[in-house]
């Protein structure tokens, strides 16, 4: 469940204002670093940022997140991004699809490779099964 | 001009061109040989259909210690058909390397062959493997070498200093305590596209900075030395411009074995991408040994985040701390933590490593290994333990300190039928410890399979698993023979 975020970036100093589910919850002045908790869950936020086209670090909950895996839209002006109680779910599904779609580009997006390299879809219950029963 | 075909063997990864072939590559081209290479690895991983390639592998781990003769034929065949395809014309030299003690029965295989032949070449063999014993017979490679004076040049240890004497017939050396004075790995001849990623491996360092008692990294490399971290970039960007590379696979046993170098090229990686933006895509991965925090402070990790660490191998081996501190891993479960705790805040992926069934390993320790499992499930969640990997049960290799005289004794350490370990085969898998008398090998099996379950049911992605698990069915096969 995600409490708070965290935006930073090393070179620039930016202001912001931090929208959740369309309510201003916070402004914060010019800084490399900005902390906002947030109010409630599920959470459609949204963080206007001065100047624009800045792309700070995002963190969740202290953990420095992927723009892409954690549905986070950079505008010119603001990120957009949604949180629910799923979030680490979700996370997680677009790291392996990620992997996936890597796989496809590289043309090796074959089940063995997924089991091979990803490392999902493998609880191998017949072999473990076969096992169990040699050990009995 | 002088000629040299380089060739390296099974069992090694298909993610790269191998390291080897290319630092050895760069001593030939260094000394003005003309070079060709074979990677009959990748080669043989094409031409063999899935059931034979599963032999092959068995084989090299030791788990069968006999191939059928078919598999024999058809790989040396291959052999045979490579080898005239890509030697140099007035070629000299024939360098096989022997990556790790698992391409020992293949190298025996291949150098007895190639003594049957009329050569018009020298076989030059070295690598990792070299210095170790064939475990069916108990007969280290070099006295096997020398009984049967199969090769004419062989390497134990750094192979460019040896080489380099070779090629300038003795005028011409490095220095081996200065590892900056080699010469940097090229990989001519590779076509990158035909391995898993498109990336190159690079090396920062040879030896480690512990003795875990179930590595035998101290036989080979006894002495830590490192490069500067000038040269680790200089080398990072002639293969970003030669090759177009920008992820880079360190082969160290672990990159921050000198903590005050490997934050020196982190920061100067870090300025460099910083400089020229040509080379922000560049990103690295490696072996890494968990630390406590007066060690690593945080601003490691930061430096780590901006030069582009991409992710970090950890030899955790086991949850238990009385595993640990008996394996002379010398970090704590605090120190884990803290590792964790920093690689999410800067988003560096892990791959655990683990071994299950120590000899000293309770069910205790087995409870503690279930129960971190589940503490950490939120990690493997976020990537962050990206990958967990519990081998196929301890097993125990010769010349490494769980297998010298004070521990066989002080932990009884018995193969098969008592027999002492290191006199068959099969003890390196089916040891039993007289001061952990529960630990059978099929209570080692049990556990494993039981944190493979625990494992899938909490989310850890384990790669290669099929494997493993297959692996482990053969050993289960082998109990009552």
């Amino acid at each position: 469940m995600v409490k708070s975020i965290n935006l930073f970036d090393k070179d620039i100093k930016f202001s912001t204002k931090f929208y959740c589910n369309e309510k201003l919850i916070r402004k914060s002045n010019k800084s490399h670093n900005h902390n906002f908790i947030v109010p409630e869950l599920p959470a459609h936020c949204k963080i206007e940022i001065l100047p624009w086209k800045i792309k700070p670090i995002v963190r969740f909950d202290n953990q420095l997140v992927n723009y892409g895996l954690a549905e986070i839209t950079p505008w010119d002006h603001m990120l957009e991004f949604k949180l629910n109680k799923n979030f680490l779910k979700k996370y997680f599904k677009n790291i392996i699809l990620a992997k996936k779609k890597y796989l496809e580009r590289t043309g090796q997006n074959i089940p063995d490779n997924m089991e091979s390299y990803v490392g999902v879809n493998n609880d191998h219950i017949e072999i473990v099964n076969q096992i169990l029963e040699k050990i009995k | 001009m002088k000629s040299i075909l380089l060739t390296s063997l099974p069992k090694y990864d298909l993610v790269a061109p191998p390291a080897a072939i290319g630092v050895l590559q760069g001593v030939a081209h260094d000394h003005g040989l003309e070079t060709s290479i074979l990677d009959f690895n990748l080669l043989l991983n094409r031409m063999l259909t899935n059931d034979e390639w599963l032999e092959l592998d068995n084989w090299c781990v030791f788990i069968k210690h006999k191939i059928s003769k078919t598999l024999e034929q058809k790989i040396l065949t291959l052999w045979d058909g490579e080898i005239i395809k890509r030697l140099p014309s007035g070629c000299e030299y024939l360098l096989i390397s022997v990556f790790s003690y698992w391409s020992l029965y293949i190298a025996r295989l291949i150098i007895t062959h190639e003594n049957k032949k009329l050569r018009p070449y020298k076989l030059i063999v070295g690598g990792n493997g070299v210095v170790s014993k064939f475990p069916d017979t108990n007969e280290y490679f070099t006295d096997w070498n020398k009984k049967n004076k199969f090769i004419e040049y062989l390497i134990t240890g750094d192979g460019e200093s040896p080489l380099g004497e070779i090629f300038s017939q003795g005028r011409y050396t490095y220095d081996n305590n200065n590892i900056d004075s080699f010469p940097f790995p090229t990989y001519q001849g590779y076509d990158l596209n035909d391995y898993e990623e498109k990336k190159v491996y690079i090396t920062g360092s040879r030896g480690c900075v512990r003795k875990c008692t179930f590595c035998d990294i101290y036989n080979i490399w006894p002495k830590f030395r490192y490069r500067s971290a000038k040269s680790l970039v200089e080398e990072i960007k002639s293969h970003f411009y030669r090759h177009g590379v920008t992820r880079f696979d360190f082969t160290d046993s672990l990159i921050n074995g000198s903590v005050s170098n490997f934050y020196k090229f982190n920061v100067l990686l870090a300025e460099e991408k910083e400089k020229n933006k040509d080379l922000k895509d560049i990103g690295y991965l490696g072996q890494f040994i968990c630390r406590p925090k007066h060690q690593m402070p945080a601003f490691h990790y930061e430096a780590m985040y901006y030069a582009g660490c991409k992710q970090l191998t950890v030899g955790i081996e086991s949850f238990s701390n009385p595993v640990r501190e008996h394996m002379k891993k010398k970090f704590s479960d605090s120190d884990i933590e803290y590792h964790l705790e920093q690689c999410k805040y800067w988003n560096i992926p892990n791959v655990f490593l683990m071994i299950t069934g120590y000899p000293t390993e309770t069910i205790n320790d087995h409870i503690k290994n279930c129960n971190d499992i589940k503490k950490y499930k939120n990690y493997a969640k976020m990537g962050i333990i990206e990958m967990i990997r519990w081998g196929t049960t301890m097993h125990l290799i010769p010349d490494t300190p769980i297998t010298n005289e004070k521990n066989i004794t002080e932990l009884g350490l018995k193969g098969r039928n008592n027999k002492t370990i290191g006199f068959e085969p099969e003890s390196q898998y089916y040891w039993h410890s007289d001061a952990n008398p529960t630990l059978t090998i099929q209570e080692r099996i049990r556990r494993r399979i039981e944190l493979h379950q625990l494992s899938v049911n909490h989310g850890y992605p384990q790669p290669r698993v099929k494997n493993e698990l297959q692996t482990i069915l053969e050993m289960a096969k082998l109990i009552k023979t």
